[in-house]
């Protein structure tokens, strides 16, 4: 992938987000003062497992929820608790795109109509250009234009998946917020995606944030990678850096899962216990400790602060922390 | 002689007007304590094969051809009642989603034992003891309480550790498992991975794994039988074929592939094109010439048989394997 000059001024910047849920069992807390920057161009991948909070942050970054506190600016304006009218003229530069084109695409709009519709409401509504604009979008996704009439049911997934991408691109964002896009598709059809979406990214700088929690997709496309267990982002690295020297126990853990094609060793590998713990109640200290094989005394004490490791990402692990006594 | 052998199996759909033929002419053996992984993308028979085998398929449109012998038994003229007692008792399946699985309705302990009481004759008591024992063995900590909860009380992960279970109560010889970690995280999936290898060698049981995952079967399985369109194209022991696969889709599979072992996940090749539809008429070509990367005017004459390269390798391609050695041209690609 093309290496990124990183300007000064990040497309994204999160600061100290939490987002919560009142639940019967009382507040849930499914993202944790969350930071991140995402600059134009770049592509972060945001990993981890079921409820590790990852979709609830995909959902406040594009106010579908309320955050609990912290800051969000897109291209320096602040975003986070605007209203839906002060939010729209904004939203066009940061566009989502689901997991299950199946259930996002409307059935009963022609991908035409869906398009159409997409590029009147953010004001590219001339009537006389718009089915040429159509035609564009679907030909920069890779569609045969002449298929425009059809309906989603016509289309296989992955041909599905690049609808939703087009009618994303329709209002010309800046970044595609892409929550497990690849997911339900066929290997053979994601990596076309996958391939899509490198090459909208070269021909016009978007930028992603990809989530998913396949590893493998992570290390193809992006540029750094942030790990997110129980609500918080546990490192973020540049992506070779996260594959070949991952700084958190909870990384090495998840890379330690994946099969290999060329699988070495069967057996005999270091894995994980238990499972993850309810939100509702996460462990004192470092969430991560109960289940850590490296974890020491201070883990169930103290929460991890964010300890810088190579190539400007961090890890919040005490193995981490320069002033650390404890055996590394 | 294999615990399950099949030969020539076909399963055609058939609708007003037209119909499907999902699976075609698959034949492949099983030995004792043996696991093969069937894989394969959405719709290339997998499932269907599995589902053939089992006679569960009656019902439907289907129409079935072959053979399939399990322990000397022919599978395809088996009586309903006696299928019945096959499965369950001596070949047991586990499903992709276990929440579709289990009976919501139903606490764990009433699932497992109505099982061990039709399949084994057991009364409550010791069906309820067996159930205990085989939930721990399957690594439900503190079984005797969980045994009452329902299955919406588990995780994903708790919930295909009971499916597993509740198929090795009657001593299945042959497990099948269709997708059975497709649905859980991986750091879930290994735990369970881990648990199948042990299980095999405790229990000396066959297993024919089918999934999508290339991934799962090279940790698990010790042969691999990949389908395309409804038919194995490529069969080799698994290392051999994740090293040196010798069918071109097979080959751009492993490429389209994302791999976390490799700098910038491998050099990505998508494969061209989508599956073909697959109808009832005769195949005149290689089914996968249209979309194959080294195709030449010989795949487009015939369909190649699937024949032996060596004892344990065998492919549908008319390509030789020093053939299939020299660099994909780039132009083919799509």
């Amino acid at each position: 992938m093309a290496e990124i000059s990183r300007p000064h001024e990040p497309l994204l910047s999160v600061r100290d987000l939490s987002v919560e849920f009142r639940t019967p069992g009382g507040p849930l807390r499914a993202v944790d003062a969350v930071s991140f920057e995402i600059f134009p161009g770049e592509t972060l991948a945001l990993v981890g497992e079921s409820g590790s909070g990852k979709s609830t942050l995909a959902r406040a970054l594009v106010g579908l929820l309320k955050p609990h506190a912290g800051r969000i600016e897109l291209d320096g304006a602040p975003i986070a608790g605007l209203s839906r009218a002060e939010f729209r003229p904004l939203r066009k530069k940061l566009q989502l795109v689901f997991q299950d084109p199946h259930a996002s695409l409307n059935p009963r709009l022609s991908v035409s109509a869906t398009l159409s519709e997409a590029l009147m409401l953010h004001g590219h509504g001339d009537r006389r250009t718009l089915d040429a604009r159509v035609c564009a979008l679907l030909a920069r996704v890779g569609l045969d234009p002449a298929l425009r009439q059809r309906y989603p049911h016509e289309f296989s997934g992955g041909q599905r998946q690049r609808i939703s991408v087009a009618r994303a691109l329709a209002v010309e964002p800046a970044l595609l917020l892409c929550d497990e896009v690849t997911s339900a598709l066929d290997v053979s059809v994601q990596a076309q995606l996958i391939e899509l979406l490198r090459s909208l990214q070269t021909e016009s700088k978007l930028s992603y944030l990809f989530i998913t929690h396949d590893l493998g997709v992570v290390r193809s496309l992006a540029h750094r990678v942030a790990v997110m267990y129980l609500g918080r982002i546990v490192e973020l690295q540049a992506t070779e850096a996260f594959f070949e020297r991952p700084q958190h126990p909870y990384s090495e853990a998840l890379l330690a899962s994946i099969p290999r094609l060329r699988a070495a060793t069967h057996g005999a590998k270091p894995r994980l216990i238990g499972e993850v713990p309810s939100p509702l109640h996460p462990p004192a200290g470092c969430a991560f400790h109960p289940r850590c094989p490296r974890a020491f005394e201070r883990c169930a004490r103290e929460i991890p602060g964010a300890y810088a490791v190579e190539a400007a990402g961090f890890s919040r692990c005490f193995l981490r922390d320069p002033s650390n006594s404890a055996p590394g | 002689m294999a615990l399950l052998s099949v030969s020539e199996l076909g399963v055609d759909f058939v609708t007003r007007g037209s119909g499907v033929r999902a699976v075609d002419r698959v034949s492949f053996e099983l030995e004792n304590s043996e696991i093969v992984g069937l894989v394969g993308e959405s719709g290339s028979g997998k499932s269907v094969t599995s589902l053939a085998l089992l006679g569960l398929l009656s019902g439907t449109s289907a129409v079935t051809r072959g053979a399939a012998h399990f322990g000397g038994q022919d599978l395809m003229t088996l009586s309903d009642t006696k299928l019945r007692h096959l499965r369950g008792n001596r070949i047991a399946l586990v499903f992709q989603d276990p929440l579709t699985s289990l009976n919501p309705y139903l606490t764990l302990e009433d699932q497992l034992c109505e099982v061990a009481e039709v399949h084994l004759g057991h009364p409550h008591k010791q069906a309820r003891e067996r159930a205990v024992e085989l939930l721990t063995r399957v690594g439900i900590g503190d079984a005797a309480r969980r045994i009452r909860e329902y299955p919406h009380q588990l995780s994903g992960g708790m919930r295909q550790r009971v499916c597993i279970a509740m198929a090795l109560l009657c001593d299945p010889e042959l497990l099948i498992l269709d997708e059975p970690t497709t649905m859980l995280d991986v750091t879930i999936q290994a735990q369970i991975l881990d648990l199948l290898r042990e299980l095999r060698r405790e229990r000396k049981m066959s297993i024919l794994l089918i999934t999508h995952d290339l991934g799962v079967v090279a940790e698990l399985a010790d042969r691999v039988l990949v389908m395309y369109a409804g038919r194995i194209v490529e069969s080799a022991p698994t290392a051999e074929l994740f090293a040196r696969p010798l069918h071109p889709y097979t080959e751009a599979l492993l490429q389209s592939t994302p791999r976390i072992d490799l700098p910038h996940g491998g050099t990505l090749r998508p494969i061209a094109g989508l599956p073909p539809r697959l109808s009832l008429a005769k195949v005149t070509e290689c089914v996968f010439a249209p979309r194959c990367a080294r195709v030449r005017v010989a795949c487009r004459e015939r369909e190649p048989e699937l024949r032996p390269e060596s004892a344990s390798h065998a492919r549908r391609c008319v390509l030789s394997a020093s053939e299939m050695e020299a660099p994909i041209p780039t132009e083919a690609r799509g």
